[in-house]
């Protein structure tokens, strides 16, 4: 694990090591996939002229709210967040697995309504 | 069996069998998504708990700390301003929310010494033994959907009846960890209504900061949300 901050646990963080790619490596070309997708000619077409006013709209709200996650994830990385949990593995953090508590997906009878 | 953390200190002069005051909490949200966009989704989870614990006839209120953000200090005074009964922390998907979660708990159960503090959410449904070991303030935590487990508990709790007689609960047994089986998956949630009315709708958004009201915007989230006025309980007066 490269985030030993569990406040940094979510979707826009790099939170699990990669073997052979140093974190910030790996970080750089997850940015660059962003940014070449977004600014691909077809993409800043959309942006620019989508004939459907409310997706347009849409787009143009995502790409605002992209632009400046993609500045914050930046300096997030490089000048605030801490890496220096990267010799820890999931396991020390978080003990042994727990398949066996997948208890959502397991097919059981309704629960019967208990009267208030 | 009852709860073994803390007891109550003294009756309440004024403490009523029924119903509890509960607060529902949705603490501020460290992650990207929810402090870029500057607009915030209603929290549909401690919605769809609280309306079945309005339906129960509890006294239910929900504090979002989101707006601002609401600095964590001024979240806990406002938390022991309202003194409820029951606090209840819940959140969806978040093991980064849990560290403020549990600083918030700790802060409020120390200034309320009575209050029961209750966690649910997807990261308390995995990792209740740990939370129960270590923060010895929580007194029970909803494992898995919470519309039907958290009317048990509540009722329990309310009536002092023991936890281990339902599933989908976690709690302290003799002093150790322990959950029931558990609970089955909802299968028909329109039995459980959603809490429409402890939001202000106006202050919140779906994608395009357009603001959604149920009357001005027809497809937003927050309309479908708040749907046509209820004939259930009155909205909550803050």
């Amino acid at each position: 694990m490269i985030q030993p901050g569990q406040t940094k646990w979510d979707y826009k963080h790099p939170v699990l090591a990669v073997r052979g790619m140093r974190p910030w490596r790996l970080f750089l070309w997850v940015k660059a996939i962003e940014a070449i997708a977004q600014l691909r000619p077809r993409a800043l077409r959309r942006w620019a002229w989508h004939p459907e006013p409310k997706i347009r709209h849409a787009i143009r709200w995502y790409y605002r709210m992209g632009r400046r996650v993609w500045l914050h994830e930046m300096i997030g990385f490089f000048l605030r967040d801490d890496y220096r949990g990267a010799d820890r593995t999931v396991a020390q953090y978080l003990g042994d697995t727990q398949d066996h508590e997948e208890e959502a997906s397991r097919s059981v009878r309704a629960p019967k309504r208990v009267a208030a | 069996m009852t709860l073994t953390a803390r007891k109550r200190t003294a009756p309440r002069s004024n403490y009523r069998r029924h119903p509890l005051r509960i607060l529902l909490v949705n603490i501020p949200h460290p992650a990207i998504g929810s402090r870029i966009p500057r607009e915030q989704l209603p929290p549909l989870g401690l919605l769809s708990v609280g309306g079945p614990l309005i339906g129960d006839g509890h006294a239910v209120e929900l504090l979002d700390a989101e707006f601002g953000p609401m600095p964590l200090p001024t979240l806990v005074a406002e938390i022991v301003r309202r003194a409820p009964d029951a606090v209840l922390f819940g959140h969806s998907g978040s093991s980064s929310a849990q560290p403020i979660i549990s600083r918030i708990a700790a802060d409020a159960a120390a200034a309320l010494p009575d209050v029961r503090i209750v966690y649910g959410g997807v990261h308390p449904t995995y990792f209740w033994r740990e939370i129960l070991r270590d923060e010895p303030y929580v007194d029970a935590i909803v494992r898995g959907e919470g519309e039907e487990t958290t009317r048990r508990l509540m009722r329990a709790l309310d009536k002092g009846l023991p936890l281990d007689d339902f599933p989908g609960i976690a709690f302290r047994r003799d002093g150790a960890p322990f959950g029931t089986p558990p609970a089955p998956v909802i299968t028909d949630l329109d039995a459980y209504r959603v809490g429409r009315e402890l939001i202000d709708h106006r202050r919140y958004s779906y994608w395009g900061g357009k603001r959604a009201t149920p009357t001005r915007s027809r497809r937003s989230t927050s309309r479908r949300i708040a749907g046509r006025p209820t004939t259930g309980s009155p909205p909550i007066a803050r």
